[in-house]
């Protein structure tokens, strides 16, 4: 049988175009929900080990286990089933779900230490394997120089993937049902035929080589796949195959790779093909199109990466980032919803909620009224997925990019990204009013300046002293991300999932900034408030005074909106006056997913009334209780921040009970679909919706920095939740909800 | 007089859900002729300057959230007592239509006059609180005159204006079947009553009323259960819809 059958023929026939397969083959669907099929028989007794499995990782401290004695790879574990006899998707990461692969090529010290967290040991022979080896880790800290190891020391730059996989690069893995390995293999050798014609400059050297490395694991990739009793040379025949083909793609890439966020893409759409032909010919039905959905889901449910204590402190609740791009629309302005799109979000009926695979909706303004709707309802009961405008990346990267990690975009197979993690840049203001000095370690981490001088803090020159020091730092920023991705390409470079590329991929290297708000606040009360340093005794500034009142970023208030839009645009117009790592595009991003609250610990008190240690607002959020105009207000300022500057993504999140979106489900649906596409309108880039039940209100009392923006309202009554005593917080919380669920 | 330009606010709510259909921004006036015992914002109570705005200034401001109207939401005006600032919000509300914002008014009712007239005509909606059934009721619970009540809905039956009702339930004093009979009987030969919507008294505003250095004057009364507050409006539903 001809697993191209029926397909419409286009430019996808004589060259590798995914995109222009989908188009000419998709089935738009504009209907609602009421075709879904709940979980089957099979999958409910497939959850029930997966939940025992899940259970047993919680008690045991986080970890199942680890396969302690093996390096991972595509062929060095045995094969790994959840329930032989009713696993429909196959492949684990090893023999074992949940047992985690150890992966020391990103470093070697990390991987013993992140082992013994869990009361591991890493095996000697595997240690002995690394000993002539120079890890990512190891080369990274032979060039790194004193400015960039201060930074780091002092937390002015935090999360570097100097130590673990860098991720963001999304392979496209659909590449492989629609192909076969045969034919992309056969696309890579000509490729590298074709170089090897070239001149040997570096860089030509370079790719040559990568493409060899290539070839070796795209062929161990189908050695793996016959492992598992799958011929991936040629292309699939039928959805089951298409599905199927796709995760060996996706696994091999992390049995390869522990990159921080290791995401799958766009595949809804391209699967939905498949799955249309076979319901046309009747070679399955709609249940089980579902069931092996939800098989694949499970999956996607079970990837884990062995971690370190210092980044789980940095990445609270053990994120794979396996996210999934849903929707979205056509260059032509027709959407790209089919019935896959409602199975993937039927997933978190069928296996409950979960926050992995990472769920994100590419929203725009023309995607159908029963989506958007069903995406709401979705959003309100399960609590599970996120939103991103397609209307504003659309214009940039096209209509076939994903999402690599929380919001950074990329076009699928086209582009990769060098992810840089962040700075935090209160710090750097802090720093530039103690002459260079850092404010909780005392040490002189930027050039020698006096401190500033007693007296009221001045606008200009405070923002003078601030261009130096953030100048300073987007210099050795650079740097220091130029080293880790020169030596990440040498030591760990992706190859299975760089062999699912184009040969020649653009480069995006991706900054961060963290702790806008608190940047934003602190220029605005020097400005618009009275602002005095206090000096400890070892002649720092550690404290302020503040006197009068200031505008709060989180208000739809332009006097300190511009504030925080001229910080990112200074910031990433300083980082694109240095030269980066292969001619790579700089991009930026306001991000720090749970790194808010590590930053906010190593960061003094700054001028905007923040105490020493107080946690970040997350991303772009507004920090806490300053939102004085409520929720809208906040999403009005954030969507000021302009994408043009930090096309990495600029992530809010926004919390809210449900009861509090309207008086019953229907309101609330609606209400959330108004607020997301009003949202959106105003050009704004992503959004969180954290729904929050009772249960979890007592966590966002104790715990406020893990649920921003929390709106919790009443009918006719004007109240900032954070406001209210302990008690009355309980009080609201047991009046908020009208509903029993 | 007060200067029709401009406005006394208390505060702003953006995120408005429960104060009227869609997405709502709802704006907190200052300043009430009533003293409702159960009121829960007795910050807006007083009729002393507290954020003044320029009329077109807060039309600015509101239309920053026009892109989360969409068909059904708008703007809220309630407080206090928005009818206190009638010239003020006819010279908002005239603005408000000419840019095709909803308006809903959240009001207990005042005396008529040209202004008050002008913004009930302009609002889209009207959310009507019934302070008591009787004038004795009316000024024993919230030093609220009936008859201002009583003209305000006969006028809006004039102009078949779509009003909402709104009723506090408080435990103990109104929280039975026998009050919604009488309510019902006296609100039913007004036909621009869409429903009838009954809110549960809650104490949230204790902790108010203590930041303010107030006694709170329903000390000792407990918040209405949900169970009883959902029974009593399936109630009020049954009754008003025959």
């Amino acid at each position: 049988m001809n697993g191209w059958r029926d397909f419409k023929k286009g430019d996808w026939c004589e060259k590798v175009d995914v995109k222009n397969f989908i188009e000419l083959n998709y089935t738009k669907y504009d209907g609602d929900e009421k075709f879904l099929e709940k979980a089957t028989a099979r999958t409910s007794k497939v959850m029930e080990k997966v939940n025992y499995y899940l259970k047993e990782e919680q008690k045991r401290g986080g970890v199942f286990d680890i396969a302690t004695d093996r390096v991972s790879s595509l062929l060095t574990h045995e094969n790994g089933y959840v329930d032989r006899s009713l696993d429909l998707v196959l492949g684990l990461q090893t023999d074992v779900p949940l047992r985690r692969a150890v992966n020391p090529f990103g470093g070697l010290r990390l991987c013993i230490s992140s082992c013994e967290q869990y009361g591991y040991h890493l095996d000697p022979l595997v240690i002995e394997s690394f000993k002539f080896r120079t890890t990512h880790n190891d080369g990274v800290f032979m060039v790194y120089n004193d400015e960039i190891r201060l930074a780091r020391k002092t937390g002015l730059i935090t999360g570097l993937p100097d130590g673990y996989g860098r991720g963001r690069i999304i392979g496209d893995y659909r590449r492989i049902p629609l192909y076969g390995m045969d034919y992309l293999i056969e696309q890579k050798q000509n490729d590298r035929r074709e170089l090897q014609k070239q001149p040997y400059d570096e860089e030509n050297i370079r790719l040559i080589e990568e493409l060899y490395k290539q070839l070796l694991f795209m062929n161990d990739l189908v050695t793996m796949a016959d492992r598992y009793g799958f011929d991936i040379r040629k292309p699939a025949q039928n959805s089951k195959e298409a599905i199927q083909f796709l995760y060996f793609g996706y696994l091999g890439a992390i049995k390869e790779q522990n990159g921080a966020a290791m995401s799958i893409g766009r595949i809804s759409t391209f699967l939905d093909i498949y799955i249309e032909r076979d319901l046309k010919e009747g070679f399955i039905t709609e249940v089980e199109a579902q069931e092996w959905m939800d098989d694949f889901i499970i999956k996607l449910r079970l990837v884990r990466h062995l971690r370190s204590r210092e980044y789980n402190e940095l990445f609270a609740g053990d994120p794979t980032w396996v996210t999934m791009s849903e929707a979205g629309i056509l260059e032509n302005k027709e959407h790209l919803v089919t019935k896959n799109s409602y199975r993937v979000l039927q997933t978190l009926y069928n296996l409950g909620s979960s926050s992995e695979p990472n769920i994100t909706i590419l929203w725009s303004q023309y995607l159908p009224e029963n989506y958007k709707k069903f995406c709401a309802k979705v959003s309100i009961e399960t609590n599970s997925i996120q939103y991103e405008n397609d209307d504003l990346m659309r214009d940039t990267f096209g209509s076939d990019y994903s999402i690599a990690c929380c919001v950074s975009a990329m076009k699928t197979g086209k582009q990769m990204q060098f992810f840089g993690a962040r700075c935090n840049m209160p710090k750097v203001l802090l720093m530039a009013l103690n002459g260079g000095r850092d404010e909780m370690m005392n040490l002189q981490v930027g050039p020698k300046m006096d401190v500033y001088p007693n007296e009221k803090l001045d606008f200009e020159k405070v923002m003078e002293r601030f261009k130096i020091y953030r100048d300073y730092t987007s210099k050795l920023y650079v740097n220091a991300i130029n080293s880790i991705h020169y030596m990440h390409d040498k030591h760990a470079y992706e190859r299975l999932q760089m062999s699912l590329h184009d040969t020649n991929v653009e480069r995006l290297v991706a900054f961060g900034l963290a702790g806008l708000s608190v940047v934003a606040d602190s220029f605005s009360a020097i400005k618009y408030a009275n602002v005095y340093p206090v000096y400890d005794d070892r002649g720092l500034i550690t404290d302020f005074t503040v006197e009068g009142t200031f505008p709060y970023f989180g208000n739809d208030d332009d006097r300190v909106d511009s504030i925080a839009c001229d910080i990112v645009k200074d910031f990433y117009e300083n980082l694109c006056q240095y030269k980066t790592y292969r001619n790579s595009k700089t991009t930026l991003s306001i991000l720090t997913i749970t790194s808010n609250v590590v930053y906010g610990k190593k960061t003094g008190a700054t001028p905007d009334g923040r105490k020493k240690g107080e946690f970040f607002a997350p991303g772009a959020n507004p920090m806490h209780n300053r939102d004085l105009s409520g929720a809208l207000a906040s999403l009005n300022s954030v969507a000021k921040i302009p994408y043009e500057y930090a096309m990495d993504g600029i992530s809010n999140t926004f919390s809210i009970v449900p009861d509090t979106l309207g008086k019953n489900l229907n309101n609330q649906i609606e209400n959330l679909v108004d607020i997301l596409d009003g949202y959106f309108a105003q050009k704004a880039h992503h959004l969180n919706v954290n729904v929050i039940r009772r249960e979890k209100l007592i966590d966002a009392m104790e715990n406020p920095e893990k649920y921003p923006n929390l709106t919790v309202r009443i009918s006719g009554y004007a109240v900032n939740f954070n406001k209210l005593s302990k008690n009355h917080q309980l009080e609201i919380i047991e009046r908020t909800f009208h509903e029993k669920f | 007089m007060k200067n029709s330009k401009i406005g006394n606010i208390s505060s702003f709510e953006s995120l408005g859900t429960l104060d009227g259909a869609g997405v709502r921004f709802i704006v907190f006036m200052q300043g009430c002729n009533k003293r409702c015992l159960y009121c829960h914002n007795p910050e807006t109570q007083e009729d002393k300057p507290h954020n003044l705005i320029q009329s077109e200034d807060l039309v600015q401001k509101i239309l920053r959230y026009k892109t989360y109207f969409k068909e059904r939401g708008g703007v809220t005006f309630s407080g206090g007592e928005p009818l206190l600032q009638a010239d003020f919000l006819v010279e908002v509300c005239k603005r408000l239509k000419a840019e095709n914002i909803k308006i809903t008014l959240d009001t207990s009712g005042y005396s008529l006059n040209d202004s008050v007239k002008r913004v009930l005509q302009l609002s889209d909606s009207i959310l009507l609180d019934i302070k008591g059934l009787s004038e004795e009721e009316s000024q024993q619970k919230c030093r609220s005159s009936y008859r201002e009540f009583q003209e305000t809905i006969q006028y809006l039956e004039e102009i078949q204006k779509e009003t909402i009702i709104r009723c506090v339930i408080i435990p103990n004093q109104n929280d039975h079947e026998a009050y919604l009979d009488s309510m019902i009987e006296i609100l039913s030969k007004y036909s621009c009553i869409k429903e009838i919507e009954l809110l549960g008294f809650n104490t949230l505003a204790q902790d108010k009323y203590a930041k303010m250095n107030l006694a709170y004057p329903m000390e000792g009364t407990k918040s209405l259960e949900i169970k009883r507050l959902n029974e009593l409006q399936k109630y009020c539903d049954q009754m008003f819809n025959e």
